[in-house]
């Protein structure tokens, strides 16, 4: 009876999984590959559009997106949408550039339906895919750690490089262990539920030991 | 006598030779061989909803729930260096969520249950120039930070009702939920 069912009505399961959400590249120019790959077994799935956006962040992490100014950034895909069969994968490409020798980023939101819906709402999910681009690093002797509390420190990026170091926090006895992106001229807050008794910052040339 | 010495000569040789090797084996260490291992895990993102439309029954003037709320399996797998995974929802065009012809129904007359919490208007504007346009979000983003939890899942329920207008146009009236998932 339940297959019969099952047959009659089918159940869409919309499932889909985007290989890297995140890449960082060392240098100021890249080519860059990106795979969206239909998990389900029955529905084909629309990539609908591929939008390319770039943001800021504030010092708490927080994204704001914005269209890509073209004399700062050049970015190629190879295409702008895909039909992507059940259990298959597609890979897109991208070919980046910072054209002010200067990090840049961008977030490419992949738009995902499956099907139509003639009448109610169409769930659409969105996936992006976020590139980085260092072009160079931090310096060590431009990075301040400064504790603002007993349960919150700022990393402050006085330089003009891009990384994106490891923390480990020991707090409360515990190890916290978190990545966080630092942005060009940039101060980030961290913040720990309980008081902080040292931190390591591993970035990719040097690391930093700090304790309040 | 030749034939004979020959063959003794040759004896001899075979023992020596092995009775070498075996005290040759028990002397003679190759220095230790250190092979390096390495793999670089692909990071990932995946998002698995259920179901793919959202109906509502006719009833103008009145708040109707969705036929059955979305709800979407998020697996991650990250590098330690990332940060966060934020979810947002809502719609591209504040003025038009749903729409019938010249006839629409904007954003602010849908809301949004997150995972059982407060219904939450459609009408907040999220970030600049997102998919999600201004005043089409849903609430504000939902953060999961990542400390200590690079490889793991959650699932999030979005229950979706519409305030219809009075009179509500008859025809078909579709529009597009957006559902945004991105690791920083």
């Amino acid at each position: 009876m339940r297959l019969i069912a099952l047959l009659l009505f089918p159940v869409a399961v919309f499932s889909q999984e985007i290989r890297p959400p995140v890449i960082t590249y060392p240098g100021n120019h890249a080519s860059d590959s990106f795979e969206l790959r239909n998990m389900s077994d029955t529905t084909p799935m629309q990539v609908v559009a591929l939008t390319p956006k770039t943001f800021t962040v504030d010092s708490n992490g927080n994204p704001t997106f914005a269209d890509i100014d073209p004399t700062k950034i050049s970015l190629r895909l190879s295409e702008q949408g895909a039909r992507i069969a059940p259990s298959q994968t597609h890979q897109f490409w991208a070919d980046i550039k910072c054209l002010q020798n200067q990090p840049c980023w961008v977030c490419i939101f992949a738009s995902i339906a499956a099907g139509r819906a003639p009448n109610g709402v169409l769930v659409t999910v969105m996936l992006p895919h976020t590139i980085e681009m260092m072009a160079g690093s931090v310096k060590k002797k431009e990075v301040q750690i400064k504790f603002t509390g007993s349960r919150s420190f700022e990393i402050e990026n006085q330089g003009s490089g891009f990384d994106r170091p490891q923390l480990e926090i020991t707090a409360g006895g515990k190890k916290l262990l978190s990545g966080v992106a630092i942005f060009p001229g940039q101060t980030r807050v961290i913040t720990t539920d309980a008081p902080i008794e040292k931190i390591r910052i591993a970035f990719t040339k040097f690391t930093l030991h700090e304790k309040p | 006598m030749i034939k004979r010495s020959l063959k003794f000569f040759a004896t001899l040789c075979l023992i020596l030779l092995f009775a070498g090797g075996t005290f040759a084996q028990g002397q003679l260490f190759a220095p230790t061989q250190t092979i390096a291992l390495s793999i670089l895990g692909t990071e990932t993102l995946s998002a698995t909803c259920t179901p793919v439309t959202v109906t509502f029954a006719s009833a103008a003037g009145t708040t109707v729930p969705g036929n059955a709320p979305v709800s979407c399996a998020v697996a991650w797998n990250l590098s330690p260096t990332r940060t966060s995974i934020t979810s947002a929802v809502g719609f591209a065009t504040a003025a038009s969520a749903l729409t019938n012809g010249a006839n629409l129904i904007p954003s602010s007359a849908v809301s949004v249950s997150l995972n059982s919490g407060a219904v939450v208007p459609c009408s907040s504007t999220l970030t600049v120039a997102t998919a999600i346009g201004a005043g089409g979000a849903c609430g504000t983003g939902n953060v999961t930070a990542l400390t200590n939890n690079f490889n793991s899942t959650k699932t999030d329920s979005f229950a979706i009702s519409i305030a219809e207008p009075t009179p509500l146009a008859a025809g078909q009236w579709s529009g597009n939920l957006l559902i945004i998932y991105f690791a920083t």
